[in-house]
């Protein structure tokens, strides 16, 4: 019965961490980083525009 | 075993647990190195130190963001003062975002001029006798629509004011007086009783804003916003429209912003006024001789017409209350146009802080019920005077 418990939990758990490792491409992450650069480069100094967009850039990484 | 498959979960899970939690803090810093001031009859003072800090705490996850401005300069006392925003976004549905919480109600194009604020924000060295401005650490829900790929975002918000009047159980305004009380001697009233809420009930106060964004002409933005409030206290309602556009290019920056606002408050309600028409214009420009020196200017104009309420003794359950000596009680009307000029320039020390320095004139023109030239003016900061700023201050933000 222990056995029967421990198989299917074995098995969960490593196709938990197979899935979690190849949910990310290396290509992915590159593009990502990439406009990731791009969104924040175009934050300006401006104090009445700079939490905005701030927010923006953090929107749009969290859409990624 | 056990432990083994509880270490094995443990492990796996925590790197997808703390990919999809994000959270970062961001901060904007401006520190005055000089900053000297000079208003006509007074004397002139010369200040160093912290001119803007502002924090902000972002968390996002999946569809959801949430941010807390703290609001570190702030009177600390006050119930829920400690943050001047904190506020959750939704952005399940498609183009759609849905923010609930505290924070700022947009319906203005708002910019910093070279060396101080917009007088939408406090920037000024006389005082500024406009009603209208940021509309800032409120209680909100608001529905934006849009974003830079479709070309527009409109955005409607439901709001109210985070301090509320008190009411007794007959439901008349509880206020904050000292005195006697009699008729000889009554009671001074220099406000109503407010508190501090989390949330707003529509019963007692209503604000509706919307600002539309327009993007679709190259490094151009395009806004229009209204704005409209009222309290169970006040008998008409305040509003305002407001017209912006900024133009953003690596070489130019130009903004510009216009609002005509009426207001009207109840008698003991702070910076009250009977009827209040306001007009503002802001203009102001950046150019960038290359990528580290810049020069910019800004011209702001207010002409501000303001009909006190009269005031006179009333009674309610025995006690004799009347207006505190510090109000007009005899409904003046004040006509003012303050004006402001700013020029500076800007080096880029790197890619996120530079140094400014820059002049600013000012200068306040008022007339009490048709009578110019009065250098002290019930409730007038500053009445028929200028003034000048020469301020060099280092931002940074990160």
């Amino acid at each position: 019965m222990k056995k029967l418990i421990k198989l299917p939990l074995f098995t969960l758990t490593l196709t938990t961490l197979l899935v979690s490792c190849s949910h990310q491409k290396p290509q992915d992450r590159a593009i990502a980083t990439q406009s990731k650069q791009s969104c924040w480069d175009s934050v300006k100094g401006e104090y009445q525009s700079y939490f905005d967009s701030v927010e923006k850039c953090i929107e749009k990484e969290s859409d990624k | 075993m056990r432990k083994f498959i509880f270490t094995l979960l443990v492990v796996t899970l925590t790197p997808n647990l703390s990919y999809s939690l994000d959270a970062a803090v961001k901060g904007f810093i401006a520190l005055d190195a000089f900053n000297y001031k000079k208003i006509q009859r007074t004397k002139d003072s010369l200040d160093v130190g912290i001119g803007v800090l502002d924090l902000k705490i972002f968390a996002e996850q999946d569809d959801m963001t949430a941010a807390i401005k703290l609001n570190i300069d702030g009177n600390l006392s006050v119930q829920n003062n400690l943050f001047e925003e904190a506020y959750a976004t939704y952005r399940g549905f498609k183009n759609w975002k849905i923010t609930l919480g505290k924070g700022v109600v947009k319906f203005q194009n708002l910019h910093w001029g070279v060396i101080e604020n917009t007088y939408q924000d406090g920037g000024t060295v006389l005082e500024s006798e406009n009603s209208w401005r940021k509309i800032s650490n409120k209680a909100l829900v608001s529905f934006a629509y849009g974003n830079k790929g479709l070309g527009f975002t409109n955005t409607f918000t439901i709001w109210g004011d985070s301090q509320e009047i008190q009411f007794d159980e007959k439901g008349n305004p509880k206020f904050s007086a000292s005195g006697a009380g009699t008729t000889i001697s009554p009671k001074f009233i220099t406000a109503y009783e407010t508190k501090a809420v989390p949330a707003f009930t529509t019963q007692k106060q209503l604000g509706l804003a919307n600002k539309f964004e327009f993007y679709k002409t190259q490094d151009w933005t395009f806004t229009t916003g209204q704005a409209y409030f009222k309290n169970k206290l006040q008998d008409k309602a305040s509003y305002a429209i407001d017209f912006g556009a900024t133009l953003d290019s690596t070489v130019w920056e130009f903004w510009v912003d216009a609002i005509y606002g009426f207001t009207s408050k109840s008698p003991f309600e702070a910076y009250t006024t009977y009827r209040k028409n306001e007009y503002f214009l802001q203009t102001g420009l950046q150019y960038h001789f290359d990528e580290y020196w810049s020069v910019l200017t800004n011209l702001e104009y207010l002409h501000v017409k303001d009909q006190a309420h009269t005031y006179t003794n009333f009674t309610v359950d025995g006690i004799t209350y009347a207006a505190d000596s510090k109000i007009d009680r005899a409904g003046q009307t004040v006509v003012s146009s303050s004006y402001k000029i700013e020029v500076g320039g800007q080096y880029k020390l790197s890619k996120s802080s530079f140094i400014t320095t820059g002049v600013l004139y000012e200068k306040k023109i008022a007339a009490k019920n048709g009578v110019k030239d009065l250098t002290f003016i019930k409730g007038v900061f500053n009445a028929n005077a200028e003034a000048f700023q020469l301020l060099s201050s280092i931002s940074f933000w990160f």
